[in-house]
């Protein structure tokens, strides 16, 4: 009993100490050349790193800048099991430190909603990117980026209902994100629109990038309710291994997928998955910090939101695709 | 000095002895026995109610059993670690580490698989050699030290990944050769599951019959006494942690070759996923006590309960719920028969 609370008290300590150290690197991580110091600086609050989608968008946020000279900083949590409030601390700290302007990636509105609010109402512009889409507005900020996660949904079920589904199985690899709730409600209004159905696969987070285990998650979801004969998932990892678990169970489904991967535009290439909805998450962190920087300088800003996807890739458009990831790797997502 | 090395051979022999002739309370004495009833009630239970989505068909045994053996070739060195007394919380940074590893030096620089995969295991055994190397000198937990080193060698991927690639996921090209040894399928059972055997029998043939296998119980049960007998616990702890590291590296290479894929990110779920498989086992968080065969089961448990939760087309919202259910469930069964075995002797 001793030995545990030295323990713990001994990992709280170090666990600050790691997180610290985290900050400062993900500070140096930002891009700010020599000629940024000086200038306005805007700070960029996004998804993790382990995560190649926003590996794509934290590509587009430096490039923009690198070509625009903007003193930026990109900042993330680095602990899986407590995203929700790591995040939500490192987006009220960031905001202590009054930067010129704030990009905020908001993927847990309940949570982040009052915050961003009461950043806006302190006077620290705000753009909403990625994630958000519904709440930008009242929460104060002067533009968002991204794409409605409940229209994405839709647009998927549909497809897969035209393709002759009649029901969808729609695979959440991030429980409690309410992007991917919308996500998966979007995917069951198309279905129920076709007097079909949908159910939702949850795969637990610290499991998602576990090939093995996400495979034969879905290998058994398709054994276990013969009704099934769509599938979508919303992560290149698991689009992967939906593919894979598709040819295990011998059943023919109609498959599709979100984000990228060279294994997913094969498989998309091959016929195994019908389409990929891109969000192009680097145009996300690219236009997010061009519209922050000419607001900052200029006060000039784009009418209303910007809308940086989905691009629908299918066969017909792939093998550009698979030039572009090959010549410019991680722009689109994994390589 | 003698006397004790000569108590831990006789407890060695001691130990031996039950499985030469059969003795209902020396059986059940066993560390494994408690994991052994769970596995068969935890099993039962899924091969009923999953029986007509084809759980106890081949297909079905393949599925659950891909996951237990990944997971069971880091969990198995992780439970001997555990018997002598410490944690490794390494191993997930490390499964990472060497898949990106295998990706980046065949796809990227188009180096020849081998040398790749001789890396990616260096550099688990060098992760171990570091941990084993500042537990012991430094005496800190184990806990604290792997924590640390889980954070550096996941960092380091990580960083490294997306400075060379801009991403952290990279493809794998693999010749026919890595492919039969790490990606060869037999219907739909990986050969993994032959590496989770031999890593099995490679564990418990060292804990059970070797004097190795005996340091490791004095090393966990009471290091001081065990110094003081002359077991040198600072290699005992050091070869384990290379174990461990070395496991988790095979278990990176392995899911390199067969999805055509490193990630400097996976392997996330194992780092409390193979502490937990070994507490089911019934190896004692404290240490001094357990047995790999009881990790094998822990590991076939936690296979079949969250594997099979989908083949019952159950509403998946409630997986982490029934899984802690039965997990408590093994747990208590678990403690339960140790109990049993210990007022009984």
């Amino acid at each position: 009993m001793k030995l545990l609370k030295a323990t713990l008290s001994r990992l709280g300590k170090s666990s600050v100490a790691a997180v610290s150290a985290a900050l400062l690197l993900a500070g140096l991580g930002g891009a700010s050349p020599a000629a940024a110091q000086g200038k306005p600086r805007i700070v960029m609050l996004a998804g993790p790193q382990w995560d190649p989608f926003f590996g794509a968008m934290k590509k587009g946020a430096d490039d923009a800048a690198r070509d625009l000279g903007v003193n930026y900083q990109w900042i993330t949590g680095t602990d899986p099991n407590n995203f929700v409030a790591d995040y939500a601390k490192l987006v009220k700290q960031a905001a202590t430190q009054k930067p010129a302007a704030m990009v905020i990636g908001n993927y847990f509105p309940d949570t982040l909603d009052p915050i961003i609010k009461q950043i806006t109402a302190s006077g620290i512009p705000v753009i909403i990117q990625h994630d958000g889409g519904a709440s930008w507005q009242q929460d104060g900020a002067i533009s968002y980026v991204g794409f409605s996660a409940r229209d994405l949904g839709r647009a998927v079920g549909e497809r897969e209902v035209a393709a002759g589904a009649k029901f969808g199985l729609c695979v959440d690899h991030v429980p409690g994100n309410t992007t991917l709730d919308l996500d998966c409600q979007g995917y069951n209004d198309a279905f129920k629109a076709a007097g079909g159905d949908s159910k939702v696969l949850m795969i637990q987070f610290s499991d998602a990038s576990n090939p093995t285990f996400v495979v034969n998650a879905i290998k058994g979801a398709l054994q276990g309710d013969r009704k099934i004969d769509a599938i979508w998932t919303i992560g290149a990892v698991q689009g992967v291994a939906s593919v894979d678990a598709v040819k295990k169970s011998g059943r023919k489904i109609v498959n599709g997928s979100l984000g990228l991967s060279l294994g997913s535009l094969e498989a998309l290439k091959n016929g195994d998955l019908l389409f990929i909805a891109d969000l192009q998450p680097y145009l996300d962190g690219y236009y997010a910090l061009l519209a922050a920087y000419q607001y900052v300088q200029f006060k000039m800003l784009p009418m209303g939101q910007i809308s940086t996807g989905p691009l629908m890739l299918t066969k017909d458009n792939v093998d550009e695709v698979l030039k572009v990831n090959q010549q410019f790797p991680g722009v689109r997502g994994a390589s | 000095m003698t006397s004790y090395s000569q108590e831990l051979r006789d407890r060695g022999a001691a130990a031996k002895a039950p499985a030469r002739r059969f003795s209902w309370s020396g059986l059940t004495r066993r560390p494994e026995f408690g994991a052994f009833i769970a596995t068969v009630l935890v099993y039962g239970f899924f091969a009923a109610t999953a029986y007509d989505a084809g759980f106890a068909t081949f297909d079905g045994t393949a599925g659950w059993m891909n996951t237990s053996a990944e997971l069971g070739i880091i969990a198995i060195p992780v439970g001997l670690l555990m018997v002598a007394g410490e944690f490794d919380l390494s191993v997930g940074a490390v499964v990472g580490a060497s898949s990106i590893t295998v990706a980046i030096g065949t796809t990227l620089f188009g180096l020849s698989i081998w040398p790749m995969i001789a890396a990616a295991l260096a550099l688990g055994v060098a992760v171990g050699l570091l941990n084993g190397f500042l537990v012991v000198r430094t005496g800190l937990p184990s806990f604290i030290v792997t924590l640390a080193s889980s954070f550096s060698v996941g960092g380091l991927s990580l960083g490294l990944a997306r400075v060379l690639s801009n991403t952290t996921s990279v493809s794998v090209k693999s010749p026919p050769l890595a492919d039969s040894l790490f990606a060869a399928t037999w219907g739909q059972a990986n050969i993994a599951i032959l590496w989770w055997f031999a890593v099995t029998l490679l564990g418990g043939w060292a804990l059970a019959r070797t004097p190795f296998g005996n340091w490791i119980f004095a090393t966990g049960g009471n290091p001081v006494a065990a110094r003081g007998a002359g077991v040198p616990t600072g290699l005992v702890k050091t070869a384990l942690f290379v174990a461990t590291g070395a496991g988790a590296a095979l278990v990176g290479v392995i899911q390199a070759v067969e999805y055509h894929s490193g990630n400097a990110t996976a392997g996330l779920g194992y780092v409390f996923q193979a502490p937990i498989v070994a507490v089911i086992g019934g190896v004692l968080l404290g240490g001094g006590y357990g047995s790999a065969f009881g990790v094998f089961l822990g590991t076939v448990i936690f296979g079949v309960i969250n594997i099979g939760i989908f083949y019952t087309g159950w509403s998946t919202d409630w997986v982490q719920l029934f899984l802690g259910v039965l997990l408590m469930l093994a747990v208590l069964t678990n403690h339960y028969f140790r109990r049993l075995a210990m007022s009984s002797s």
